[in-house]
């Protein structure tokens, strides 16, 4: 079994992919890594649209700046606003995403799929493209492929640059 | 409708889209994020112009690889990024200086 320090510390964001097609089983895998997140109240206030179909791609790609390279797969993930429309809730809700979306890069990293997490989109327009109606807000989005060539070399912060106090 | 005498239109709609909702996005964004947003551009227009064989040209390719290659600095190295975009400023202004216009 892979040491999940080891793969946390593999996971980087992938801007480059080949051709190669993801298998339906992983891309399951993947949402049944992210329902595993905790979720405040247990509430899981997500849903996740999966995009494969190649024109969808492209089209939600066109209104996603942040998006790059040719992805095998784009993970949409709405908010429910129906389960968000508390006192808190939105923010609640965006934090259960990013849990999520987590635990999705870690098991893609496990797998070696590529996987990079995405804010820089137009909401409406992608939502708009995806038909996810009124009740759901897209917040996040996740694209995966098999790599091509190596990631942006980064120097990750150390644990003192990480800490204000430790006492 | 779908392509204006050898043009594919849906694809020029995507570079369209790309621009706006870059514009868009750029409200709010990082600072670095609006330069590496139209080098982004160059690189597509002149993709989308090979790609449609409208140019055939091998200062605009030369240009098109070295903006993939280095466009990513924005991430990683501001100073590097920064140089990048000094360089394509001195790339372009030195082909224009050749033209006559």
């Amino acid at each position: 079994m892979t040491n999940v320090l080891d793969i946390i510390k593999r996971r980087r964001s992938i801007r480059g992919y080949t051709d190669q097609q993801i298998a339906k089983e992983d891309l399951e895998l993947f949402i049944d890594a992210a329902n595993q997140a905790p979720s405040a109240s247990n509430a899981y206030p997500w849903k996740i649209v999966v995009v494969q179909e190649k024109t969808l791609l492209r089209k939600v790609q066109s209104v996603s700046p942040g998006m790059l390279g040719k992805p095998a797969a784009v993970m949409a993930f709405c908010t429910d606003r129906e389960k968000t429309g508390s006192r808190g809730g939105h923010e609640l809700g965006l934090m259960d995403v990013a849990h999520a979306a987590q635990n999705i890069c870690l098991a893609a990293t496990d797998l070696g799929i590529g996987s990079c997490c995405i804010k820089s989109f137009n909401t409406e327009a992608v939502g708009g493209l995806l038909e996810v109606g009124e009740q759901y807000e897209v917040c996040y989005l996740i694209s995966l492929g098999y790599p091509s060539g190596e990631p942006v070399k980064l120097n990750k912060r150390t644990v003192e640059e990480a800490v204000i106090l430790w006492q | 409708m779908g392509r204006i005498e050898g043009l594919n239109r849906g694809e020029w709609l995507e570079l369209f889209c790309f621009m706006t909702s870059s514009a868009r996005g750029l409200i709010g964004e990082p600072e670095l994020y609006g330069p590496f947003r139209i080098t982004d551009s160059i690189e597509k227009i002149i993709e989308l112009l090979e790609n449609q064989k409208l140019i055939d040209d091998s200062f605009l390719k030369a240009e098109k690889d070295k903006i993939r290659e280095k466009k990513l600095t924005v991430v990683a190295d501001r100073d590097a990024f920064i140089a990048f975009l000094d360089e394509l400023v001195m790339d372009f202004t030195k082909e224009l200086k050749k033209e006559t216009l």
